[in-house]
């Protein structure tokens, strides 16, 4: 019991989300130095995790901001931004992923172009 | 003239050989190629134990991006005539001819070989006749162009098309979209009166026309292809 008394008593929202931040954000660079993602999908991922960080250090920057949108909760205004940045990650990879689509039928397109020049050379080839 | 014949086929098994030799018959000016969509059927082995002409599909492209490959083909060799055929028997070669005159002829960029216009031969459904209308209707509306057999797989285009649609073709809805895209991009898009007959086998690639899930997607393409394209004069 005396420990959940601490944590309630010394663990504020704050300390959640400043390391949740900073987790999220080691993260991300942690995958971008393995190249598991690319430097050009993860420019929004770090404006978001940085925007994370600066709201959990300076609760102030909330405070003023959610005050002039006129959000009653402050935290509320962190969860608006979350959303934001959600969606705007999820309409980017669907743009993306339209991309690919594109690409892989020209591939497939081209793929099954060339597998017909290769089998009627393989044809003339036998014929010799 | 060189003449392409495009033949999308998706498990045909039955009707595909059948499709082949009416048209070696009927037409034998015209080449053709079909192309395989990866059938699951025993297509690809009929075709190459005949050793048609086709090419193979290593993925499930879907109808429009089949076909996209064919005006690829007719593009690298030259070809200038395309002529889409469905691979069901439903397009009887026999008009091949008349589809592809007025486009030698220089009177229009693509010609649709269309059911509605004698109004003789196979008719299609109550329920489909009503979606081809409404259709039909939606590109009046949008582009100014009545075009009556709005889903017909049966049109034959020029070599300015055959470069467009091998870089620009409509993937999941490409009849209807096709014409919206030619006719926006100020290509001159007429139609042929042709009989056509009950498929002879395989399913229509419009199989969910009953729902009204399909004219909800296809009215949504053609007005966001009406959005995305500033009309062009014709050319």
């Amino acid at each position: 019991m005396f420990i959940i008394e601490f944590i309630k008593n010394n663990f504020t929202l704050q300390h959640l989300l400043i390391v949740g931040s900073f987790v999220l954000f080691s993260m991300i660079v942690w995958l971008i130095k393995k190249g598991k993602i690319e430097v050009k999908y993860s420019i929004i991922w770090l404006a978001f995790s940085i925007t994370m960080i600066l709201f959990a250090l300076f609760p102030y920057i909330v405070y003023v901001l959610g005050d002039i949108i006129g959000v009653i909760n402050p935290v509320n205004f962190i969860f608006l931004t979350q959303i934001i940045f959600i969606l705007l990650i999820m309409l980017s990879l669907s743009a993306v992923i339209s991309g690919f689509s594109k690409k892989i039928k020209r591939l497939a397109q081209s793929n099954a172009l060339l597998e017909k020049r290769i089998r009627e050379l393989e044809e003339k080839m036998n014929k010799r | 003239m060189k003449i392409l014949v495009i033949i999308p086929c998706y498990n045909e098994q039955e009707s595909i050989e059948r499709v082949v030799e009416n048209l070696k018959d009927k037409a034998p000016f015209a080449d053709y190629l079909i192309i395989n969509d990866c059938s699951t059927d025993n297509s690809e082995k009929i075709l190459h134990d005949n050793k048609m002409n086709y090419i193979s599909n290593p993925v499930n492209l879907g109808i429009g991006g089949g076909v996209q490959a064919g005006y690829l083909y007719a593009k690298q060799n030259d070809y200038d005539i395309a002529v889409q055929m469905d691979g069901d028997g439903q397009h009887d070669p026999k008009y091949l001819a008349d589809v592809c005159r007025p486009v030698i002829d220089g009177i229009v960029d693509m010609a649709i070989g269309s059911r509605f216009i004698k109004k003789e031969g196979f008719q299609s459904s109550f329920m489909r006749r009503l979606g081809i209308n409404i259709i039909s209707f939606l590109i009046k509306i949008l582009t100014g162009k009545k075009v009556y057999d709005v889903t017909s797989g049966y049109r034959a285009c020029n070599r300015k098309l055959i470069d467009y649609f091998a870089d620009n073709y409509a993937d999941d809805y490409p009849e209807p979209e096709a014409i919206m895209k030619c006719v926006m991009n100020g290509f001159n898009v007429g139609e042929v009166p042709v009989i056509m007959e009950e498929r002879h086998g395989g399913v229509s690639s419009i199989r969910s026309f009953k729902s009204a899930y399909y004219m909800i997607k296809v009215c949504l393409a053609l007005i966001v292809d009406r959005i995305s394209i500033t009309k062009k004069a014709g050319k």
